[in-house]
């Protein structure tokens, strides 16, 4: 399948859904040499927002949110990257299982599961075209088995030949690079998270201010190579939000500790969120995972 | 619709609409022509007509308000409904899940207590003219990005744990809610965009991984 994503040349429609909410989407990708794919994403409902990558470039239009572009090798919240690397990345923290076959978007699949190998993260279910081992219809769902987000394709072509709409790429304009802020600081507070699933890597901490809401916060961006959380400690007196939590394709918590505000997101079940903030710890006591 | 084809409407059933640049040429003014164009916005006249006749007692029986089997419908769905949104899936007592139902409620959702004859008239109006303000892009300030994956509403399956805030808190804590989202969304991206440049530089120290782009 991660081949497939990389190399086929392919025009797709296909919808995604997140709980109540349904984006139809058009996908074109194409191989343009060995080293350089192609792909471009146009959602069709709502604002025309596309997803254009060349390669390791990505760029993103929308008519309302700004456009930017970013150095990456896989269109960010779409597929999971992970599912564009071999299984066996993943593995230790989700068991792979085939079971049986299924007719999808018209053609036999084969029905992937990854199941997590504790209770701590979602499951996800893959249906695997059987002859060109592309992705036709993946499914995110909670321990219990509650479906949080779909992604299903709805037809898909396959070609000899890169996608027409692929081949005219050179005038269009590319929107600015999306940097990080420039001077970036060490997390400030002395509540740190202690504890994080088996697996979960730090991938980033620093101290800002959140660009919405200009709160100086301290956050953390942890990883296990599927999914990602991210851990913002703020002052709890600045920021004023009930304890609250809910559970959906992203889930989020807000928690006090300490006269901190700790808000946990990410695509983890709410009981996973709230024993992440309940097992930080005041201090630099205790090393980090 | 637009509220203010609403007041128009409702100008034009008391009598108060201003024709104000109306001339030879062009009988009507802008606002009630469109006002006479809008299919919908002729439904809506029509029925808050039907509202006042009710009310002054002149409806014949001609006219077509036999709703109850709508009304029982509507009310049989209503409990189900409050259920749904509310999830099992957090441990919510009694007193959570009625602060969650609050929480749920859209602004200038309207109370359920109402008589009959108003939930009658709700029920009609409602579908297609109102929706929920679940898109982040029109609920959020413009910013920098508006991450391709972001787009989660916060609206659904939320338990507040302490009591009920006012509306506007309400909206205010949605936006905060939204930009966490948001942010994590942007910080992925850039944690994916950290990690191909290092991939790159240890490429450039090592010549044979060399890239042809």
């Amino acid at each position: 399948m991660a081949l497939a994503l990389r190399q086929l040349n392919f025009k797709a429609t296909l919808v995604q859904s997140q709980g109540q909410r349904i984006q139809p989407l058009i996908w074109f990708h194409g191989r343009y040499d060995h080293d350089t794919d192609l792909e471009l994403l146009i959602q069709l409902n709502g604002a025309d927002s596309r997803a254009l990558r060349i390669g390791d470039q990505t760029y993103y239009y929308s008519p309302v949110g700004g456009s930017y572009s970013l150095q990456t090798n896989v269109t960010a919240g779409f597929i999971p990257p992970a599912f564009y690397e071999p299984f066996a990345h993943i593995s230790q923290h989700y068991q792979v299982i085939a079971s049986g076959g299924m007719r999808v978007t018209g053609r036999p699949a084969q029905y992937l599961r990854l199941v997590s190998r504790d209770k701590f993260r979602y499951h996800y279910d893959l249906w695997v075209d059987r002859e060109s081992a592309m992705l036709l219809k993946l499914q995110m769902m909670t321990p219990q088995g509650e479906v949080l987000e779909q992604l299903q394709l709805t037809s898909i072509e396959f070609t000899d030949h890169i996608p027409a709409q692929l081949t005219e790429l050179e005038a269009i304009q590319r929107p600015p690079r999306l940097y990080e802020a420039s001077q970036l600081e060490a997390p400030h507070f002395n509540l740190r998270p202690n504890w994080l699933p088996e697996g979960f890597e730090l991938r980033r901490a620093q101290h800002r201010r959140l660009y919405d809401t200009q709160l100086p916060t301290d956050h953390y961006l942890f990883s296990d190579g599927l999914t990602d959380v991210s851990i913002y400690i703020t002052e709890r007196r600045q920021q004023g939000l009930p304890e609250l939590a809910f559970q959906g394709a992203e889930s989020l918590i807000n928690t006090s500790i300490d006269g901190f505000a700790v808000t946990v997101v990410g695509k983890l079940p709410v009981a996973t969120l709230h024993q992440i903030a309940e097992r930080m710890v005041l201090d630099s006591q205790g090393p980090m995972r | 619709m637009s509220d203010r084809l609403k007041q128009n409407a409702s100008a034009l059933l008391d009598s108060h609409f201003e024709d104000t640049d109306a001339d030879e040429v062009h009988p009507f003014n802008a606002d009630l022509s469109a006002l006479l164009d809008d299919e919908q916005a002729r439904a809506v006249w029509y029925r808050y007509a039907l509202v006042g006749q009710v009310m002054r007692q002149e409806v014949t029986g001609t006219q077509p308000i036999d709703i109850s089997a709508q009304v029982a419908a509507r009310i049989a769905q209503e409990p189900q409904a409050a259920n749904s949104v509310v999830m099992p899936s957090v441990q919510a007592g009694g007193a959570l899940t009625r602060a969650a139902a609050r929480w749920l409620k859209p602004a200038g959702s309207i109370a359920i207590a109402a008589s009959v004859a108003v939930v009658a008239v709700l029920s009609v109006q409602q579908p297609g003219l109102e929706t929920l303000p679940d898109n982040p892009a029109a609920t959020t300030p413009t910013i920098v990005t508006n991450p391709f994956g972001g787009r989660n509403p916060v609206s659904y399956n939320t338990v507040v744990e302490t009591p009920a805030p006012t509306e506007a808190e309400i909206a205010q804590q949605r936006q905060l809610l939204q930009s966490y989202l948001l942010d994590h969304q942007r910080q992925l991206q850039l944690s994916l965009q950290a990690e191909m440049e290092q991939q790159d530089n240890a490429a450039e120290v090592d010549p044979i991984d060399h890239q042809n782009d």
